[in-house]
């Protein structure tokens, strides 16, 4: 376990192991040829696929899954989820093939430089997984082929000749963990806030008010930009940039993890601030609206404790916030993505700009956005089912 | 009952020509406390962006005898860049007029598009409103910045200017506006004046010109200066990536960073003057825009008046 | 005299905000005995609804208690603590049911929860579940709800089925006095009679003893109300029996109200051949009138009415009572 952590540790600057991925990519290149093992693997993906999805519908309704309101509910976000997936690899998949001349001839010759790298077969590599020469229609259903099997392509710059798949799968658990302990935490803390200052009033609630929405607006970029400047620069708290000091070797011990979370917080810290705002502002906004409504003001009139009042403005309150939980979400990855190139935090975001920067590396950055818009829609679809069950109105069904 | 007591309505009605109609949203604007506040915060920024450029030395303009200045120094406001020599507050000068020219850009095109789709579509209802939701709905959850950065690097380094990074963020940010005037449309659609001109045979596209949008102006005012700041922040954000307008002919604030990044010498000798003038200048922009914004609500939304 | 029920004396409640000052109730003055039906008729912007919402004390944020007295079963209301007011006051002896019902139930909580909520916050403890519902619909059955509806969510119902549900809950605890406020407005014609009777029923049963019924619509007061008064720009202008006043209006803005109500009785309807409005509109209460608030309106203005608020005038048997010049020297 400790040599395979290593392994994955020092994979960025190892030039070892690409002769010896590049001769397994060929062997896996060869290996599914056809139409028809395509067709097999796209049905393989969508049992897959469907397997996830009904067990949110309601074990008691498989058989019949449209008569439960919120099986329908489930199915009909699937299908549109689904269609955005469509449309996200059309995307990815026309925008090389829009751009004048070939990227790959465009790509290669600045490249030159790194030793001990194969190019002919690098070129004859992403000749083939880009086909310019077929017809379009058959370079698109092989490029679903490809991506239903997880083969999103070789790099060419970082690691020249390794499979980008394999670089964002080590890369992405870093995005994550900078990612969900954001949304999550945010959420809660910045909705308590934001109702405990509604609930409040006065000087102090509108104070608290335009703290959150100075906060909200700043750039998290350029903030942390500044809290490195202050934490790390001029106090020395925190470490500027990467994710792990120089001098220790990876390994699961505490010396790795202390490393690993002091380089964690500044980039934390610089994101958790804005969404906290962001949320503050939303949520006493709403719980303000709601402590006008019907239901409050009949509540206290027939005399409930100051509490139970407040937790049911809460409740209702709080419902869309959980639609604007999916904006934030993929805003949320967007912002990331900057952070990480501030930072230097390893994550996908990390990895798109430094394919960007160097290069354009166009395998990368595709690769990468698709894994993106993979946890994007994965997200998205989660919080939607999220909402359809805390929220009454469609969970039962019936009018809306 | 409390609306036809306390009711500030905008008057409705085809008797007011638009030149009139604007005024008078203009003079009840003014009463905003909110709204007069972030308006002139703006105004200042943007002046400093538009007579600065004038009245300051040569941003580009390389000066190796005095690079790495500290403010109030040698006669530069906020300091020097550090392998260059350039004035810094000259180049926050014309980064305020690159990025607003930005930002605008990219709002009115973002507004256009939102526009188009948003209220086109809900106004005429049927399978146009099902396919220009169903349009919004998925380019919304496309992340901002990863597609901007892939397009972006689509386009190339020859391509990128001002304008088609405007467009670009245009053609990402589009979608929340789209569906906020869609829902303004629907509402304004169910009012009684709407269904009047309607049985008193007017064409669509009369009702819509002559009913519909002068009431959804203020609405799609507010939606602008909204897109507008979003699209500020958009730029900055690319440019610091790296893929914003090239950074040698056009600075703006985003672009201020990106060199102040790439920059080892800036990091090791912490030139903060670099890069907290352009942050702290776009963080005061977007709050002042966001109260300008709050104002706007709260005079054209009578519904949210406080106490 | 008899202590009455509610008794409000100059009760005065503006709203404040952005906008500034509204004066919605200025100077209220009504009794209510055990036992009796009390209207309160009025247009759209009169103070009604302000003044129920002052009285049963849940006014919104914008509106501010700004002065009077208003005392239920002995309790004045906004000069006790609010812990007695909440224990003993609201719910116990007065109960109020608000406009527009419908939204006075929350969406996201089954009714029964809702109960069990409302079970919870007044006793102090958690009541079970079963009990909760027996009472609950052995209760329901008067206002003629089936039991199923204790397992629905609002938005499951029909508008009549929430705000009876609305009813049921505001007269659990046998409260002696309940303001409705214009609980027929949002209903078709056969559900306002539902209504009524239901209404009457609950009096009749002795589960409440009187009732402050808001309404616009003086054919609905006429039913149900013994007697009524008349609201104008937050004063009450007129006062007394239903009969009394429907059959001889004393003060202008009333009788414009009667002339203006299409009538089948043929008594009714020699009389008002034609439906005469009244001319004018209702004060902005920002910026109300000097003098009596009508006088813009009135036809027959004397040049005290524009100065000088006029008097609260009662006629010799306490009956009546009328706020207007024309019946200050001499009454009927």
């Amino acid at each position: 376990m400790t040599e395979l952590f290593s392994k994955y540790c020092f994979i960025l600057g190892s030039r070892k192991q690409v002769n010896y991925l590049v001769y397994i990519r060929q062997n896996n290149g060869n290996c599914v040829n056809g139409l028809a093992d395509r067709g097999i693997l796209l049905k393989r993906w969508l049992k897959v696929y469907i397997c996830v999805i009904f067990p949110f519908c309601g074990v008691s309704h498989l058989r019949n899954p449209f008569a439960n309101p919120f099986a329908r509910f489930v199915l009909k976000k699937a299908v549109f989820y689904g269609i955005v997936a469509f449309v996200a690899v059309t995307f990815v998949f026309f925008i090389p093939r829009l751009m004048p001349g070939n990227p790959i001839d465009r790509l290669i010759p600045r490249q030159t430089a790194t030793p001990g790298v194969d190019w002919q077969k690098i070129r004859e590599n992403m000749l083939s997984y880009y086909g310019f020469d077929r017809p379009l229609l058959e370079q698109y259903i092989s490029f679903w082929g490809q991506i239903l099997r997880g083969d999103l392509g070789i790099t060419v710059t970082i690691l020249p000749g390794k499979s980008v798949a394999e670089i964002v799968a080590w890369k992405l658990p870093f995005t994550l963990a900078l990612a969900l302990p954001i949304l999550i935490i945010s959420f809660l803390l910045g909705n308590w806030i934001g109702a405990k200052a509604a609930y409040m009033g006065g000087k102090l609630s509108d104070l608290i008010y335009f703290i959150s929405v100075f906060s909200n607006r700043l750039p998290s970029f350029w903030l942390g930009m500044v809290l490195v400047y202050i934490f790390a620069v001029r106090l020395g708290i925190f470490p500027p940039y990467g994710w792990i000091t120089a001098e220790i070797i990876p390994g699961w011990n505490f010396a790795t993890f202390q490393s690993i979370l002091w380089h964690y917080c500044l980039p934390f810290i610089s994101l958790f601030i804005v969404y906290l705002g962001g949320w503050a502002t939303g949520m006493r906004s709403m719980v303000v609206h709601e402590m006008d409504s019907g239901y409050v003001r009949y509540a206290e009139a027939l005399g409930f404790r100051r509490k139970k009042v407040q937790s049911y403005t809460q409740r209702n309150a709080i419902l869309p916030q959980f639609t604007g939980l999916n904006l934030y979400l993929s805003a949320l990855i967007g912002e990331t993505t900057v952070i990480e190139a501030v930072f230097g935090w390893p994550g996908v975001g990390d990895l798109m700009y430094r394919a960007v920067v160097s290069g354009p590396d166009y395998p990368l950055i595709f690769g990468s956005f698709l894994v993106i818009m993979v946890v994007v829609i994965f997200g998205n679809f989660l919080i939607d089912i999220l909402y359809g069950l805390v929220d009454p109105r469609i969970r039962i069904g019936g009018r809306l | 009952m409390m609306g036809t007591v306390t009711g500030r309505r905008i008057t409705m009605g085809a008797e007011k020509s638009y030149s009139r109609r604007i005024g008078g949203l203009w003079r009840q604007l003014l009463e905003s406390r909110k709204f007069v506040f972030g308006f002139t915060i703006v105004m200042v920024i943007s002046l400093l962006g538009i007579v600065g450029p004038f009245v300051t030395p040569d941003p580009l303009k390389y000066n190796w005898s005095e690079r790495g200045l500290p403010p109030l120094t040698g006669g530069h406001l906020l300091g020097t860049t550090a392998p260059w020599g350039q004035d810094v507050f000259a180049q926050l000068c014309t980064g305020i007029r690159n990025s607003l020219f930005v930002g605008i850009l990219s709002g009115s095109l973002g507004t256009l598009i939102a526009v188009l789709l948003g209220a086109i579509g809900a106004y005429k209802g049927g399978i146009i409103d099902e396919i220009c939701n169903f349009v919004t709905n998925i380019v919304m959850v496309f992340p901002l910045y990863p597609a901007l950065l892939i397009l972006a690097s689509a386009v190339g380094r020859e391509g990128r200017s001002i304008f088609l990074v405007a467009l670009l963020i245009a053609l990402t940010s589009w979608p929340w506006a789209a569906r906020t005037i869609r829902s303004q449309v629907l509402s304004l659609k169910e009012r009684e004046f709407v269904n009047l001109a309607r049985m008193s045979g007017m064409r669509s596209r009369e009702i819509v010109v002559e009913e519909v949008l002068p009431n959804m102006l203020a609405y799609i005012t507010m939606v602008f200066v909204l897109l507008a700041g979003g699209g500020m922040l958009a730029e900055t954000g690319i440019s610091l990536l790296g893929v914003g307008p090239l950074p040698q002919y056009n600075i703006t604030l985003g672009s201020m960073l990106y060199n102040c990044m790439n920059n080892s010498v800036a990091s090791w000798r912490n030139l903060w003057w670099w890069y907290i003038p352009p942050g702290i200048v776009l963080t005061l922009l977007l709050s002042a825009i966001f109260i300008m914004h709050a104002g706007m609500d709260e005079i054209f939304n009578p519904r949210l008046r406080r106490a | 005299m008899a202590d009455h029920l509610l008794e409000i004396e100059d009760l005065k409640g503006y709203y404040r905000g952005t906008f500034g000052v509204v004066y919605g109730v200025d100077g209220v003055t009504l009794t209510l005995d055990s036992g009796e039906v009390l209207g309160l008729a009025g247009e759209s912007g009169c103070g009604k609804s302000t003044l129920a919402e002052l009285v049963s004390a849940t006014p919104p944020r914008t509106l501010r208690y700004e002065g009077g007295k208003i005392i239920v079963d002995g309790f004045d209301i906004y000069h006790i603590s609010p812990e007695i007011l909440r224990k003993e006051v609201k719910c116990k002896r007065m109960a109020y049911v608000p406009q527009a019902s419908m939204e006075s139930l929350n969406p996201v909580k089954k009714i029964s929860r809702f109960l069990m909520d409302v079970m919870k916050e007044r006793t102090g403890e958690k009541p079970k579940e079963e009990e909760v519902i027996k009472m609950a619909g052995e209760h329901f059955k008067k206002l003629g709800l089936e039991p199923w509806v204790l397992d629905r969510y609002p938005f499951e119902l029909s508008g009549g089925m929430k705000q009876r549900v609305v009813i049921g809950i505001s007269t659990l605890w046998n409260p002696k006095l309940l303001i409705v406020d214009e609980p027929t407005s949002a209903l078709d014609v056969v559900s306002q009679k539902n209504m009524i009777r239901a209404l009457l029923d609950l009096k009749q049963a002795n589960i409440i003893e009187s009732i402050l019924f808001i309404s616009h619509d003086i054919s609905t007061l006429r039913q149900i109300c013994d007697r009524f008064a008349v609201m104008y720009a937050g004063k009450i202008v007129e006062t007394g029996a239903t009969d009394e006043i429907i059959n001889s209006p004393l003060h202008p803005y009333t009788q414009g109200l009667m002339t203006s109500i299409v009538s089948y009785e043929p008594k009714r309807r020699e009389r008002g051949r034609y439906i005469k409005s009244i001319p004018g509109e209702h004060p902005d209460l920002r910026n109300p009138p000097p003098g009596c608030r009508f006088h813009p309106r009135c036809p027959y203005t004397m040049d005290i009415c524009r100065s000088e608020a006029p008097p609260i005038i009662t006629s010799e048997r306490g009956a009546r009572e009328v706020s207007c010049w024309l019946y200050s020297r001499g009454g009927r």
